[in-house]
């Protein structure tokens, strides 16, 4: 998977958790950005992309995320 | 009363220590009287002695912890100000009780005309000397704000002798002991009251708070303090656990020697796994309504020795000076340990709810105990006491609920709900969500339309974990044999959706 699939992937299980498309998630794009994207909705996104791409974060990898580039780069360690 | 002697006691003693650790960076004990010091100068010299209510803005930072001990030093409450509530909840709180100055470390965070705001991030004078006059315990400490059914938060005022009486029982029987060496997590915004049992004790001690910075993602900002600063006293909400669940197999903090919980159901499964986390630490979990000073009673958990109820670990026994009676929908005393209301009195149970004598005289009765004359507060929990004298939690009596250990009616939800939505029915429902936590849906009764207004409208007049995360439509709403809504369907009905 490159970058561009990755990102339609965890776009989906955005759309999905968060009941809407009302974003456009790029490299730089944070939770301040988004809707709905807070405490609550962010594990159930990370378990969504978990079971989508049939992969487990590490603790450690999402305690160092800060926006969507370091969850794609996360993703592409993990694949 | 010794809180405020030994707070100052405990100041000195630990001079050299850290009290405090914000954002990575470590305030001393000395730079944080100094702190103190600075404020009550402040205080002294630019508010009358007659002001008695202080508003204080909930930032994350040493003047805001030391604004609260110069307040208390200058007996004088703090109301705390969350600045990230909205404008017009602030605003009705701070004028209820005739505030008219607040503290504030952050002119960005909040300001406004209509108060006076004393900047307390670079105070400057010449010399800090003060006046020390006497201490009034049963001055008002703080008067805390929550959710009420009727659109309108309640204040429920808590005197320094209530606090003083919560850490003389906190520390009575040996179960909780804090050292000057221990590093405490200090997780809670200041205007949930959860936060004085976490940086009291500590500071007491001698020992140093962490603190978790507002608008972070809290559980996980937790494991990181956790692990960079080997924390060894943790208290927590139950949710930060059901968050960090799928990954306790990277959690091993053997310096953890206490972990608490309160402000939620607190569930015997998860804690058992919880425990393989903190190896060395003893669990409790403690109960308690803010009318009755934060906590009221606890219970010691073990793999091996503890009480639940329906995978619900029990609430425990009353704290030391406590009477607790269970009573019927009639006001009647339950003694077979049948279910029923908790009501408790004591030193810690509030005077009353602030200017609201209708829900005073709902909320309090008067019963003599062993020939005193006791308040009791009717606490709307359900409970039944076990033959050992353990109390088990069942539900709440009314439409309160807990989001993230915040109280919420969900009555108030609904008041500003019908101020957009005028000619739908609507209810509002607490759900579980996939993480084990609580949410709150607003559900509506009528063909779907377009809600931008009503979240916009909701958004406005009510904090961030009031405001409904899941909205949901529905043909007909279902009802009971007595024709009212009946909301165990409701709930069964959106699940299904």
């Amino acid at each position: 998977m490159n970058k561009e699939d990755i990102l339609r992937s965890i776009n989906q299980s955005f759309i999905k958790v968060l009941e809407h498309d009302n974003f456009k998630l790029t490299e730089s794009t944070t939770a301040n950005d988004v809707d709905g994207w807070e405490s609550v909705t962010h594990m159930m996104i990370i378990t969504d992309i978990e079971n989508t791409l049939n992969i487990k974060f590490k603790l450690m990898d999402l305690m160092g995320m800060n926006n969507v580039g370091d969850l794609i780069d996360t993703i592409k360690k993990e694949i | 009363m010794n809180l405020i002697p030994n707070l100052k006691k405990s100041f000195e003693k630990h001079a050299s220590k850290n009290a405090l650790c914000i954002n990575d960076v470590f305030y001393t004990y000395k730079a944080f009287s100094e702190q103190i010091l600075k404020i009550r100068k402040l205080i002294q010299t630019e508010i009358s002695s007659k002001e008695k209510f202080i508003g204080l803005i909930t930032n994350d930072d040493i003047q805001t912890y030391a604004s609260i001990f110069a307040l208390w030093f200058e007996n004088k409450a703090y109301i705390p100000i969350n600045p990230s509530a909205p404008m017009q909840r602030n605003k009705e709180v701070l004028n209820s009780t005739g505030a008219s100055y607040i503290l504030n470390s952050n002119i960005d965070a909040f300001n406004d005309e209509a108060f006076s705001v004393l900047p307390t991030h670079n105070i400057g004078y010449n010399s800090y000397k003060i006046k020390e006059g006497e201490i009034n315990q049963n001055g008002i400490a703080y008067i805390l704000f929550t959710s009420g059914s009727t659109g309108k938060p309640k204040g429920i005022p808590i005197t320094l002798k209530n606090v003083d009486s919560l850490i003389y029982a906190l520390t009575y029987d040996g179960e909780y002991i804090l050292n000057d060496s221990d590093r405490c997590l200090q997780m809670y915004d200041l205007t949930f009251d959860a936060s004085l049992t976490a940086f009291l004790p500590a500071f007491l001690s001698g020992a140093c708070s962490y603190t978790v910075p507002p608008g972070s993602m809290k559980y996980f900002h937790i494991f990181k303090l956790l692990q960079k600063y080997e924390l060894t006293v943790l208290k927590m909400v139950p949710s930060i656990i059901h968050y960090l669940r799928p990954y306790f197999s990277e959690i091993y903090a053997t310096s953890v020697r206490y972990c608490i919980f309160g402000g939620g159901k607190l569930y015997e499964d998860i804690v058992k796994e919880w425990l393989k986390c903190i190896p060395n630490s003893k669990l409790y979990n403690h109960y308690g309504p803010t009318e009755c000073t934060v906590c009221s009673t606890y219970h010691t958990y073990s793999n091996t020795l503890g009480k639940s109820h329906n995978g619900v670990i029990s609430i425990g026994k009353p704290l030391k000076g406590f009477n607790h009676l269970i009573i019927d929908d009639k006001n009647n005393i339950i003694e077979s340990g049948d279910e029923g209301e908790l009501c408790l009195s004591g030193p810690q149970v509030t005077l009353g709810y602030w200017k609201n004598d209708t829900l005073n005289s709902a909320s309090f009765f008067t019963k003599e105990v062993n020939g005193i004359l006791e308040q009791f507060y009717k606490t709307g929990d359900i409970c039944y006491e076990d033959s050992e004298g353990y109390l088990m939690y069942i539900e709440r009596k009314d439409f309160q609920v807990k989001i993230r250990g915040f109280r919420v009616e969900l009555g108030e939800i609904e008041f500003h709900s019908k101020k957009v939505i005028t000619k739908n029915n609507l209810s509002i429902i607490d759900i579980n969500n996939s993480n084990g936590n609580n949410e709150i849906a607003l559900v509506i009764e009528g063909k779907a339309f377009d809600i931008k207004e009503l979240q916009n409208h909701l958004q406005s007049v009510l904090p961030n974990y009031m405001v409904p995360t899941k909205y949901f439509f529905l043909d007909n709403f279902p009802h009971n044999t007595n024709g009212k809504l009946d909301r165990k369907a409701l709930r069964n009905l959106i699940k299904t959706d």
